[in-house]
């Protein structure tokens, strides 16, 4: 069939009305170094980065994010793209279409949905045949490089094949990205017409409760609870410890080597992490303080253990899917043979939608943050930087350059002298720390942002998307990073921007979960529902308007949070 | 037609199996169970019992299902429920219909003025069910019909079919000529997911094959939106919207279409006229639920239009 656009141009029609940039707020200059972002719509990526990014975190998105969905227009016949603008040190979205906007949910579930079928013939299988041994075999190529013993030039090469590998893993990224929506929409189609009325939570308890990489590196801290409290004294050590001096004074004490050697197990598993998306952020090995801090809070509360919770999960799925059965039979059988083929896949698809997260985003970018690392080192050892922290604040391609001319010994070379604009970008993320900034620029997008639902103006109560059951009452926590998030003790609302994987042993912690941005197949929502933790998403300035200590009760079937007392 | 309940009825039975001698008596099981039971030894008919026209005098008599009628269609629903593999004191699920003594004369179908019954289970439920279709015989409706055909105004001897539910993906009907074009050489079939009520009711819009029956080749096929469908809920019937992927398939394969054609060709060339055939489709193939002489053609059958 004859496609119904151009893939080769985006759609003139998606143009908004010009407007010059009016309507910045008078706080801030206009932002973009292209004249024509300034009738171009743009969207915070609240989402992914709720934080301010640096110039070296930006590029590698660009480099990776931004191909990685470009891609999808060409391959998979995506109606979409989207680009990626840094606006006073924070992310933005832009939306390019190709198509009228109102078709874009038709192309997408169709000609995009085509282009996937093959994949989602069997995504367990386009999994493990095809996606994983890409991708193990792009960390095999990072793992036997050895960093500290390779030549400058070797390093500059290897910076080099880094970069280009670390495209195609995130060509992977948005392949799975992508054929997990699918397969998820397309079981959502068949259930929600079967089970007239159903929400997507009851949906999603049909392809809850099975491991994942994520849920595994939960609950396998509460596996080093219980070796910490198997050994006298060692449970007191981590409670009463700091968690940043946690592991000193557990090498200092006597009996403490069996937690210390379960805690080097854990690390080598699951320690490539960081708790946010970034080439800055020291990995969980590089620095175990999380794990220590949520060891300790794991510690405190003897007799919880969301171990148990998976079972329970297991089981409450294992008993939907049986009732969902017996509604299907009245079917014809070709519905009843396309009921349990989408299920399946929904079902691989919210495990990889973890997995792929932890071994692309998290794992991959550790690699890539390794070669940063080391050359950084060299950079500041040569004098190019103050020191190595201060790569943050480089372009892939000044990076790049520089490497080349460490690697060419070119001491002289202006691509080594970095300090003035380290200094002026350092200076730059400075200033706007705390500055607020829109969460739309340029003329309003045809289609309405996703968290337009937002906080109801009705007073004391806050309206979102529920996206893990039960009720739950606390006071409110609010952590706009993992740091304010450690503050969380144990019963507090936890209220974030958003949360990333490494966030995930909180959820053991909290009494329920309060974020701006998500939906029920939000890695939160899963990780959350994983935990039976009442969970309410798409509440729209929750940190804002919540403030630490205010009692509230969250109701995660609703989506309604509810301020019982003022903190 | 409408003979007179006299007191020689009550030498009749009560019940009558399909494929009785007897139940080819249109006065005794209505013309629907009798056309029925005479196709029924060469072709896939459900298995089941009439409650009879002699059962139906006692009721109008009394008022009520009278005992010994009630015994006698127990036990035969007992019978069909062992027959069918199921335990005779549960039950097994079936269809309850009208078949009316002047039900399928040529000059009327009848189609949908008496209630039917899907997916019925139980004693209790099977002779209530038995009663609804008799209620609904002397209900306005089916009077007004009746009146509107020059039929009289009182309600013909009520026989009661009671047929083994078939379980099937799709139904439909076939009709042996174009009922439209009025064409002879043609099948035409229409077909939807699930049980045939949803079909029956007329406002859905079906899959239809056209099959030339000389060839016994598929001339047109379209697939209909088939808004809405029919299951069976835990007691009766359920109409849902049809799911997506459904909606996108065909409801038959083509080789289910021809064989339903052949049936409706075979039935036409048995019976010596166009027929009107309601099937649904079980799991070895088309199953022949009704079979009616087609009363809408606009002109007798001219031989020229007749495959050789």
């Amino acid at each position: 069939m004859k496609q119904p656009y151009r893939r080769d141009q985006p759609s003139p029609g998606h143009q908004p009305p010009a407007t010059g940039g009016a309507g910045l707020p008078p706080h801030l200059p206009a932002p973009w170094t292209d004249p024509a972002d300034a009738d171009r719509s743009f969207e915070r990526d609240l989402t992914h980065f709720p934080q301010p990014v640096t110039t070296l975190d930006f590029a590698f998105l660009k480099h990776t994010v931004e191909h990685g969905l470009a891609t999808t227009v060409p391959r998979f016949a995506a109606p979409f793209r989207v680009e990626l603008r840094r606006f006073w040190t924070r992310v933005y979205n832009h939306e390019v279409l190709y198509c009228e906007p109102q078709d874009v949910p038709r192309l997408w579930s169709t000609a995009t949905r085509e282009a996937f079928a093959p994949m989602l013939a069997d995504l367990e299988r386009q999994w493990s045949d095809a996606w994983l041994p890409e991708l193990r075999s792009a960390q095999a190529f990072w793992a036997v490089f050895d960093l500290a013993a390779a030549g400058d030039a070797d390093l500059a090469a290897h910076l080099d094949a880094s970069l280009a590998r670390v495209r195609r893993v995130w060509e992977i990224h948005f392949e799975v990205v992508y054929a997990v929506a699918h397969a998820w929409s397309m079981f959502w189609e068949t259930y929600s017409e079967v089970f007239e009325g159903a929400t997507q939570l009851d949906a999603a308890a049909l392809v809850s409760g099975f491991d994942n990489l994520t849920a595994e590196a939960g609950l396998a801290v509460w596996r080093l609870r219980d070796v910490a409290t198997s050994l006298p004294g060692v449970a007191d050590v981590v409670a009463a410890s700091e968690p940043a001096e946690a592991l000193a004074r557990l090498r200092a004490t006597p009996g403490a080597e069996p937690l210390l050697a379960a805690l080097d197990a854990y690390l080598a598993r699951y320690g490539r992490r960081a708790t946010r998306l970034s080439l800055g952020a020291k990995t969980l090995l590089e620095d175990p303080t999380p794990v220590l801090a949520q060891l300790r809070d794991a510690v405190a509360q003897p007799e919880s253990d969301p171990r148990r919770h998976r079972e329970r999960l297991a089981a409450e799925r294992e008993a939907a899917v049986l009732r969902a059965r017996e509604r299907v039979a009245r079917y014809p059988r070709p519905l009843r043979a396309e009921f349990e083929h989408r299920m399946r896949q929904a079902q691989v698809a919210v495990r990889l939608k973890e997995d792929h997260n932890f071994i692309i985003d998290h794992e991959t970018t550790a690699a890539v943050r390794a070669v940063v690392v080391e050359l950084a080192g060299r950079l500041a050892r040569a004098g190019a930087l103050h020191g190595p922290e201060d790569v943050a604040h480089l372009d892939l391609r000044e990076l790049r350059a520089a490497a080349e001319a460490l690697a060419a010994g070119r001491k002289d070379d202006e691509a080594l002298d970095l300090r003035d604009r380290v200094a002026a970008r350092a200076a730059e993320m400075e200033r706007y720390a705390d500055v607020a900034v829109p969460t739309t620029v340029g003329p309003p997008r045809p289609v309405p942002p996703q968290a337009a639902r937002g906080a109801a103006p009705s007073a004391g109560t806050l309206e979102g998307v529920g996206m893990s059951a039960g009720v739950a009452r606390g006071r409110v926590r609010v952590a706009r990073t993992f740091d304010e998030a450690r503050a969380l003790r144990p019963g507090e609302v936890l209220v974030a921007t958003s949360t990333s994987q490494p966030w995930t042993p909180l959820f053991a912690t909290a009494a329920a979960l309060v974020t701006e941005v998500g939906g029920v197949l939000s890695h939160m929502g899963v990780i959350a529902r994983e935990y039976r933790l009442p969970a309410v998403a798409g509440v729209t300035g929750a940190t804002e308007l919540l403030e630490d200590g205010a009692l509230v009760e969250v109701d995660g079937l609703a989506g309604v949070v509810r301020v019982l007392a003022e903190g | 037609m409408g003979r007179a309940l006299d007191e020689t009825s009550f030498a009749a039975p009560a019940v009558l199996w399909l494929g009785d001698p007897r139940s080819t008596e249109a006065g005794l099981v209505g013309g629907k169970a009798a056309q029925l039971s005479a196709l029924a030894a060469t072709h896939p008919v459900p298995e089941a019992f009439c409650v009879t026209t002699a059962a139906y005098a006692a009721y109008e008599r009394t008022g009520g299902v009278p005992p010994d009628v009630a015994r006698a269609a127990a036990a035969a629903y007992r019978e069909l429920a062992a027959r069918s593999g199921d335990d005779p004191a549960r039950g097994t699920p079936v269809a309850v219909r009208s078949s009316a003594v002047d039900e399928d004369g040529t000059g009327s179908s009848f189609a949908g003025q008496h209630d039917t019954y899907l997916n019925v289970t139980g004693e209790d439920a099977v002779l209530a069910a038995v009663a609804g279709v008799w209620r609904s015989a002397r209900g306005e409706a089916a009077l007004g019909y009746r009146r509107d055909r020059g039929l009289g105004d009182a309600p013909a001897a009520v026989a009661v079919l009671v047929q083994r539910l078939v379980s099937c993906d799709a139904s439909g009907v076939a009709f042996s000529v174009d009922p439209v074009a009025s064409d002879l050489g043609r099948v035409v079939i229409s077909a939807s997911w699930g049980l045939g009520e949803s079909l029956m009711a007329g406002d859905i819009d079906p899959d239809r094959w056209v099959v030339d029956k000389a060839s016994l080749s598929v001339i047109a096929r379209t697939v209909g939106a088939k808004q809405r469908m029919t299951i069976t809920d835990d007691a009766g019937t359920r109409q849902v919207s049809t799911p997506t992927f459904l909606r996108q398939r065909a409801s038959l394969s083509d080789e289910d279409a021809l064989a339903v054609a052949g049936m409706a060709t075979g039935l036409e060339a048995r019976l010596g006229h166009p027929v009107d055939v309601e099937f649904a489709l079980a799991d070895d193939g088309p199953v022949l639920l009704q079979c009616r002489p087609v009363t809408t053609l606009a002109a007798p059958a001219d031989a020229s239009g007749s495959p050789p």
